[in-house]
């Protein structure tokens, strides 16, 4: 990679910032039971990829997704790894994010996962590595978007003189994925929880950008097993897919939490008829649980007959007596996750806990191995950004995006993360982390 | 063309309302400002009477303040914006995100500007442009004629209610209702018929030649009501 001047683009940052105001782009955080929404800090030294290492990552995520999707079908259907014994049933059946309503359900194009979110790091020594699969609803693709869009104005001389992918077709590609799924030429939704909800800029934006009608709850009723909008005079529109920013569990008060008023009563009827895409599927959770991570390697060699691509980091499930005795007896330089929590919850690093607390944990990993894995810990690559005038370097991840409808496809962007806290290795937004723009060099 | 939901015609029609309430009180106010200069300091009195506001500002500067920045005064262009930003943020895939700026940054100067000591109202030109552009941009951004008709039935709504309530002439009043009739072309169902009717009858040249304040609250009451969203 040649020299790259981003001296203009760092010299535009507070430009950016103050369009992304004027844009409304934030994000809503809970504290205290109380809402409230705040810019998401944007660093505007970029994660720059070289193609090498995209055509390397690229390969591999389509792969990895690829798999994923196999496992999902696998799943609600035959079971065959579970019966070849690749992966345990305690895993599959035991973890949250199974769902028993969407046995034998035939998503369209049996798509599952039509919206991917791998989160990567890269290590010191410039190998990557899979921190996570999010595979229900992620989020965060939009604000590289508009960042980019941002970018491009203010400093234009930047990309001119730098051949970086364009990224603003990520609603390109998700519109064509929705219109691929989209049943008998109905319309197509983004359902949103409503304005309270963290993501809302998200799926606004997406809305605005794709074309795609935002439903809020009510907005949807189910009929004779088919979906519809409903207009002001009370009319009914077809709908064909609903890209649904609702959790699983809140989408049908007929089928799962009988309290929920986000979701669409007996929307899973017509999911099960044939007659809705719902993006992405429900039950997805099975296959991005922390301890189902594990296994995703193996997957890939079981149903694609290939060897990955990509590597996890080194990861022990206590589930096995051998990584357990080696997870107790190295704990203090391990990472120890709850595979039941999300969002940067639930992470625990050994070398910050004293005796104590190491104590109890080897007693909670003793009592519910199941509950557990520990990875080693990465000493993965810092990212340069500017905090009060001068360059300092903080931890962050990568969050790719890969769109499955007819095909798989890899948006050649993504979300870095980065945390504000020198100590921290924790960049969630709802945890202060602020985000760069992801440039895929095209030389 | 996707079908509107009601709560997204509601929407649609309340920022027309809100949007153009903050332009008109920003424009009102100039002039209420402007006859104080030479004029008696309690003429701010009358303003906030016809605004049916229940706050009785002590003074002037306490006036100019409470309906520049007072959120919690419904006829503030705070308030006014505040409220238009609120059903904004729920119709970006339809105005774009582009007309929706003009209102975030309308709020953020006001914002900045509540902290200025010597507040004028002068200072808040930019606000007065950027509602023009948000019609502006709207016109030249919404895909969906039906979206833009309801913006423009919100707009003209309270464009009529708030000349009415500041006796504005014949002539504009009646300039008005034809515009805002035009515009529901689109969208005949959504007048009242009895209403609409009403109102015709009070608007002829000889019924209104006669209008006093009770007329012309009672034709205020009609054109709230006319519109069924």
């Amino acid at each position: 990679m040649g020299y790259i001047n981003l001296l203009d683009l760092i010299e535009s940052r507070d430009a950016v910032n103050k369009w992304m105001e004027r844009y409304g782009v934030r994000f809503g955080v809970y504290k205290h039971g109380v809402f409230n929404e705040q810019l998401f800090p944007f660093d505007s030294v970029p994660r720059i990829i070289p193609k090498s290492d995209w055509d390397y990552l690229e390969a591999g995520l389509k792969q990895r997704v690829k798999a994923l999707n196999r496992f999902l079908w696998d799943i609600y259907h035959e079971k065959q790894i579970v019966k070849d014994g690749i992966v345990p049933e305690e895993f599959v059946y035991a973890g949250k994010g199974y769902m028993p309503e969407c046995e034998g359900v035939d998503p369209v194009g049996k798509v599952y996962a039509h919206i991917a979110g791998i989160d990567l790091v890269e290590g010191k020594d410039g190998q990557w590595y899979v921190l996570e699969d999010n595979l229900r609803i992620p989020s965060g693709a939009s604000y590289p978007m508009v960042a980019r869009e941002l970018c491009r104005k203010v400093s234009p001389q930047t990309f001119k003189d730098n051949a970086v992918a364009d990224n603003r077709d990520y609603s390109d590609l998700l519109r064509q994925m929705m219109n691929e799924m989209c049943v008998d030429g109905g319309i197509k939704v983004i359902l949103t929880p409503g304005r309270y909800n963290s993501a809302f800029f998200e799926h606004s934006y997406l809305a605005e950008k794709t074309g795609a009608t935002l439903a809020y709850p009510g907005d949807l009723v189910m009929e004779e097993d088919k979906v519809y909008y409903i207009g002001m005079f009370k009319e009914k529109v077809r709908v064909g897919a609903i890209y649904r920013r609702v959790s699983d569990e809140y989408m049908d008060p007929l089928c799962f939490e009988a309290q929920s008023l986000l979701g669409i009563p007996g929307v899973m009827q017509a999911y099960k008829a044939g007659n809705v895409a719902l993006i992405n599927a429900i039950g997805n959770g099975v296959a991005d649980d922390k301890g189902i991570y594990y296994f995703v390697p193996k997957m890939v060699e079981y149903y694609l007959n290939e060897k990955p691509i990509l590597q996890n980091a080194p990861t022990y499930l206590p589930y096995y007596e051998e990584d357990k005795d080696y997870v107790l007896a190295n704990i203090e330089k391990l990472v120890i996750k709850d595979v039941s929590e999300a969002g940067g919850y639930g992470v625990m690093f050994g070398k910050d806990m004293d005796e104590k607390r190491l104590a109890e944990m080897r007693q909670l990993i003793n009592d519910e191995p199941r509950r557990w894995i520990a990875q080693e810990v990465i000493d993965f690559k810092d990212l340069g950004l500017l905090e009060g005038g001068e360059m300092v370097e903080r931890k962050a991840d990568l969050r790719a995006f890969v769109l499955t409808g007819k095909d798989t496809v890899v948006w050649k962007s993504g979300l870095t993360r980065f945390s504000r806290n020198p100590d921290s290795f924790v960049v969630n937004s709802s945890q202060g982390g602020g985000f760069k723009d992801t440039w895929v060099m095209m030389k | 063309m996707a079908t509107i939901s009601a709560n997204k015609a509601n929407r649609l029609f309340w920022l027309g309302r809100y949007v153009q309430r903050a332009y008109m009180t920003l424009h009102l106010l100039r002039r209420v400002y402007d006859k104080m200069i030479d004029g008696e300091p309690t003429d701010y009195q009358e303003f906030w009477k016809k605004m049916d506001i229940n706050d009785n500002y002590a003074t002037r500067g306490e006036f100019t303040l409470g309906m520049l920045y007072d959120e919690e005064n419904p006829g503030s262009v705070a308030s006014s914006l505040q409220h238009a930003m609120d059903n904004a943020i729920l119709l970006r895939e339809d105005i774009k995100t582009e007309t929706m700026s003009f209102i975030e940054i309308s709020i953020a100067m006001l914002k900045k500007q509540r902290h200025v000591a010597e507040s004028n109202i002068t200072n808040l030109q930019p606000i007065t442009d950027w509602m023009l552009a948000f019609r502006g941009s709207a016109a030249q951004r919404i895909e969906d004629p039906r979206v833009l008709a309801l913006l423009a039935i919100g707009q003209l709504t309270e464009k009529m209610d708030i000349m009415l309530r500041f006796s504005y002439d014949y002539e504009r009043i009646a300039t008005q209702y034809c515009l805002l009739k035009t515009w529901t072309k689109l969208w005949p169902e959504l007048l009242d018929e009895n209403i609409d009717r009403q109102i015709c009858r009070m608007l002829e040249p000889e019924t209104y030649a006669q209008a006093d304040d009770n007329f012309r609250w009672t034709l205020c009451k009609y054109v709230n009501s006319l519109v069924m969203v």
